[in-house]
């Protein structure tokens, strides 16, 4: 440390040193300005796009809710309307995993 | 060294503590900016569009949460405004200004015009729960004759779906939280302190790092639950045909893995919507399914023949009982449901035609110590430890009795009153292979730290029956849904084990009424390795005698949706 204070302690190397201080507190300034902000504006941002993004998921929600009571409406008499017929016997085979089953007629 | 090179040295240090004391101050003002300034800039920015709102409500999601694992907001928040009118400097034309917000969004007329009449008032709220599209059209529209003011409110999208496990938040006093339901079980971690973070950035900061250092603090999170919202629909879709179709006094029902406790769908009825409850009776808000007791009646009768199976106090498959169609316990005689007597019976044939009286000649070959033993092991007598509030504690003094009539009442359902989630657990151990489980309605909490908690309740289990007992109840349970209705219930390629319950109801002024019941029914399946235990119930149906007429049908259809929705292989 002394010997480098040494080698810089001349009129050239405090001035130097003088402008590099300088210099270094102007971009300190610029650079804590800069984090501070971008900081703050992306917790910030994040934040709102929570909020987005839970105000989205209510209105999904609702969406979802309208369909899961429509096909819960479903009867088999409108799936006959439609040409689909109830399979009376069914044949069943594993596929897989144990919880799998194809079926077919 | 020379005393100029010493002095350089000072001035360096002088100059970096300089730099570094700057630095602390800027920190410093800017926090102080930050806190005491932020709601004047907050107030700046909100009053380009409407009057600000300060505190907006801001509090966690409760998911409902599919198969394939994509979730569903049973509990968030929606945004947009609220209108007041300031009726003291209100000089326009009612009507016009009514018609105008009424064709936007539909208005209380009484309610605004009586706002209006308010002239002593500077401040009346005349509607809430605006759309922001709404919102923005009635701002260009009404101009400043109304005011709009930014609003948050809580929104369950399913619309009364799961009314009671959700619960909701309202005011007791001044303090404004959840009060029934998930939402009061889980206010901690649903609630969130008031810190704005738009221009609080170090409050917030600070805010987060006290919840993680402070053991005391329950971190802010998010809910999310194992109930599946396709099944609940569809589920409380049955229960209320139930409710409606027998004008019965209230219906509930549960479906539950036997196995872990994760409950998938619980509902009650009457119910209330959560987005509008002021005109909801009281009652309505709790949950009976677990803050309720009931005697159970018949479905009390597994529970009994598999405990005597299990301390070797019978063999079922020797025993043999000659049925009267009656049974004098002390001074009382006890009947069957319809008094006839069936001759030579066996443990199946006393499960399959439901025998009062052959289920107290069971009863009477169980030493009593053994029958307390047992029902504390199925958890009879102490709450489930669910994660819903209020839990209630069973009514069973009588097994605290040495009188014969106690147990023999029992041994059919009599005489001890359960909630219906504390009967769910005793019948879970009899699906499951013999352990109780804790059934829980909340699966996971996501923390907004980013960390998570998963809950695991497989080891808080107690063994009540063995693994063989078990088994042997399950086949004679089978035996007993396979023969409902001469057969004609069944699912051919599936065991189901199943058992209906018809109970009286005690009467507050003494004995029974003789007009009152409750029905019950459990069933699981695959019997042998269920994943899926179904419980109904409905109290008091009008113009219906039986449980077998009033919940076969609705379990069916319930057991039929479960099997497609999950693809459940046929086992047999």
């Amino acid at each position: 440390m002394n010997a480098f204070l040494q080698k810089i302690n001349t009129d050239v190397g405090r001035k130097r040193v003088f402008h590099m201080l300088i210099g270094g507190i102007i971009l300190s300034f610029v650079l804590y300005g800069f984090a501070i902000a971008s900081t703050t504006l992306s917790v910030a941002d994040a934040e709102t796009s929570n909020h987005n993004i839970n105000e989205l998921q209510t209105e999904i929600a609702e969406l979802e809710v309208l369909y899961f009571s429509m096909i819960n409406q479903l009867s088999l008499d409108q799936a006959a309307s439609h040409g689909l017929n109830q399979v009376d016997t069914l044949k069943y085979v594993r596929v897989n995993q144990p919880t799998s089953v194809a079926y077919n007629r | 060294m020379k005393g100029e090179d010493k002095k350089f040295i000072l001035r360096m240090r002088v100059v970096f503590a300089a730099v570094i004391f700057v630095g602390f101050v800027l920190i410093a003002n800017l926090f102080y900016i930050q806190i005491s300034n932020g709601s004047r800039f907050r107030a700046q920015a909100d009053g380009q569009y409407v009057v600000a709102t300060y505190n907006s409500f801001e509090r966690g999601s409760i998911f409902f949460e599919e198969r394939d694992g994509s979730r569903i907001t049973a509990a968030g928040q929606k945004s947009g405004y609220k209108l007041s009118v300031n009726p003291e400097e209100f000089t326009g034309d009612r009507e016009e200004l009514f018609n105008t917000v009424n064709d936007i969004t539909p208005l209380d007329r009484d309610r605004f015009f009586d706002a209006l009449d308010r002239k002593d008032r500077t401040y009346v709220e005349v509607l809430n729960h605006i759309s922001k599209e709404d919102g923005e059209t009635i701002k260009e529209q009404v101009g400043s004759a109304l005011q709009l003011h930014a609003e948050k409110w809580r929104v369950y999208p399913l619309s009364g779906a799961a009314a009671q496990v959700l619960g909701f938040i309202g005011y007791q006093g001044d303090e404004y939280a959840g009060r029934y339901g998930l939402e009061r079980q889980y206010e901690d971690t649903l609630k969130r302190e008031d810190v704005d973070l738009y221009t609080n950035f170090f409050a917030r900061t600070f805010h987060n790092v006290q919840n993680f250092v402070d053991p005391e603090k329950v971190p802010e999170g998010d809910v999310i639950t194992t109930i599946d919202p396709q099944i609940q629909l569809f589920f409380e879709q049955q229960l209320e045909s139930i409710q409606t179709d027998w004008r019965s006094e209230s219906t509930g029902g549960v479906i539950i893995n036997p196995h872990t406790g994760d409950i998938y769908a619980m509902g009650a009825f009457p119910r209330f919507d959560n987005n509008n409850f002021s005109d909801a009776s009281i009652s309505t808000f709790k949950n009976p399914l677990v803050e309720n007791v009931y005697e159970m009646g018949s479905i009390m009768k597994p529970v009994i023949v598999s405990l005597a199976i299990d301390s070797d106090s019978i063999n079922p498959d020797t025993l043999e009982y000659y049925d009267t169609g009656s049974v004098d316990v002390g001074i009382a005689t006890i009947k069957n449901f319809d008094g006839r007597g069936r001759g030579w019976v066996d443990t199946q044939e006393i499960l399959n035609q439901s025998l009062n009286t052959g289920m107290v000649y069971i009863a009477s070959h169980i030493p009593k110590p053994t029958f307390r033993d047992y029902f504390d092991r199925f958890g009879m007598t102490t709450p489930t430890g669910i994660d819903l509030p209020n839990e209630a504690r069973s009514l069973a003094t009588n097994l605290s009795s040495n009188r014969d009539i106690e147990f023999a009442n029992m041994s059919f359902g009599q005489g001890i009153a359960v909630s219906p989630i504390t009967m769910v657990r005793a019948l879970s151990a009899l699906a499951n292979g013999g352990m109780t489980s804790t059934p829980h309605v909340v699966k996971k909490i996501e923390y907004t730290n980013g960390f998570s908690k998963t809950f695991d309740y497989t080891e808080s289990g107690r063994q009540a029956i063995s693994k063989e007992t078990s088994e042997e109840i399950s086949r004679m349970l089978v035996n007993v849904f396979d023969a409902y209705r001469d057969g004609q219930v069944k699912l051919p390629d599936y065991s189901i084990a199943a058992k209906t319950g018809t109970a009286q109801i005690s009467n507050p002024a003494g004995g029974y009424y003789s007009d009152r019941n409750l029905h019950s029914f459990f069933g699981y399946f695959p019997a042998y390795d269920p994943q899926f235990l179904v419980f109904l119930y409905t109290v008091y149906p009008k113009g219906i005698k039986y449980a077998s007429q009033t919940l076969i049908d609705p379990f069916k259809e319930t057991t039929k949706y479960l099997v497609n929705y999950y693809n459940i292989p046929p086992d047999r």
